[in-house]
């Protein structure tokens, strides 16, 4: 399982990587270093489309996977809940104390906001 | 009526003790007692609040809730309205509060989920803690079968080493202790009625009881100041930049906390706290016994 987690994290690497989507092969490739095979590649990325933090699209015969945010948006999505401003989903996180100013809790909302945009 | 009279006299014992406990002192002093004691409390209230509305409405039948309920479908029709609407009401509650709980249940389950996806992606583990590279200072515990501590790099900056050493542990104690547990059944009443400042001043009262707890515990193995001081920084820092006007706030949960590390509050238990324990367990055992008895 930490495995697993720690492949998701290294193609999410590899896409965050591109400025364009990459087919399957195009990770494997990037890879190539660990010796995986294309298959783990692929239900690698399978799985990330299915938790809708990877976008695929199709491109003739295959498809090609691209991050369905930045890595600043998703840091940015993790502050916001770690904050408690997120209308009422703060029950999912038991924190110690926070410390954020309003500037900064619209500059988080900011980065977030222009995701959802583009 | 006299099986009635109790379930309302139950009731009335448990709000009778809340109160008390909202406006008590001692429960910084104590707050694992003063969280039992608010856990027995509001089940209480729940319990007898059910059992008033059903015990008025089976009344005629002169038994226990449950058997009634049983034998209720046959003969329901010998019910007049007061009595078929109480039953119904009684019904209703219980099945909507079980029902908010479980839909609490599976929404925080999946912003947890995707929460610790998104750490997975971006956040790098160091000793003892997830890191996330954002400049705000923060800290928490994501709960679960295996719990993640996050802090900042804002907060790793923010701190001292024997600062975050402390705060590390007051995320470990609130992992170890699953006091995301405690804290859950309230909030999901709250959110059965977000408008109600009572709730919500409840809910606060039992989150900063839980902080409480896992201080001590911080506190017991790296010493009260590193965490104290931790907790004034956090707050330092945070309200640095909010407009004047918003620090009129005369005690914050924080400054409460920072003070009872600074000066332990030496007192022992209360007298009244043996009685309202008495009290609030005989209400809730009379209450749930009067579901099954008489038969």
């Amino acid at each position: 399982m930490a495995r697993l987690g720690e492949l998701e994290r290294a193609v999410m690497d590899v896409l965050w990587a591109r400025p364009e989507p990459a087919s399957v092969r195009a990770v494997h490739a990037a890879l190539a270093d660990r010796g995986l095979a294309y298959t783990t590649v692929m239900t690698v990325l399978t799985r990330l489309a299915a938790k809708n933090v990877v976008r695929r699209e199709r491109a003739g015969r295959a498809w090609l996977y691209a991050p369905a945010a930045t890595r600043e948006e998703y840091v940015a999505e993790l502050m916001l809940e770690a904050l408690e401003l997120t209308g009422d989903r703060g029950s999912a996180l038991v924190r110690f104390a926070q410390s954020v100013t309003s500037d900064e809790a619209d500059a988080l909302r900011q980065a977030l906001e222009r995701g959802e945009k583009t | 009526m006299i099986l009635v009279g109790h379930q309302l006299a139950a009731g009335a014992a448990a709000v009778a003790v809340a109160l008390w406990l909202l406006r008590s002192r001692w429960t910084h002093a104590h707050p694992r007692a003063a969280l039992i004691l608010w856990q027995i409390t509001v089940l209480t209230l729940v319990v007898s609040t059910i059992g008033a509305l059903l015990g008025f409405g089976l009344a005629p039948y002169q038994r226990g809730l449950v058997p009634a309920l049983f034998d209720l479908p046959p003969v329901i029709h010998e019910l007049d309205l007061w009595h078929s609407a109480a039953v119904v009401a009684g019904l209703a509650l219980a099945g909507w509060l079980v029902v908010n709980q479980l839909l609490c249940l599976r929404s925080t389950a999946r912003a947890r989920a995707r929460h610790r996806l998104l750490l997975q992606l971006v956040a790098r583990q160091d000793t003892g803690a997830l890191v996330v590279d954002h400049p705000i200072a923060v800290a928490y515990c994501l709960p679960g079968r295996n719990p993640r501590i996050v802090v900042s790099a804002g907060a790793r900056r923010l701190l001292t080493e024997a600062e975050l050493d402390a705060v590390l542990a007051h995320e470990r104690a609130h992992a170890r202790e699953r006091h995301h547990l405690v804290v859950a059944p309230f909030q999901a009443l709250r959110r059965l009625l977000p408008g109600s400042a009572l709730l919500t001043r409840v809910c606060a009262t039992i989150e900063l009881l839980v902080e409480m707890c896992a201080d001590d515990k911080a506190a017991r193995q790296h010493g009260r100041e590193p965490l104290a001081s931790a907790l004034e920084r956090f707050h330092a820092n945070g309200t640095a930049g909010t407009p004047a006007g918003a620090l009129a706030v005369a005690d914050t949960p924080v400054q409460a906390r920072i003070r009872r590390l600074r000066e332990p509050d030496r007192f022992g238990f209360p007298p009244a706290l043996p009685l309202a324990c008495l009290l609030v367990l005989t209400a809730l055992a009379t209450s749930s016994t009067l579901f099954a008895i008489p038969l």
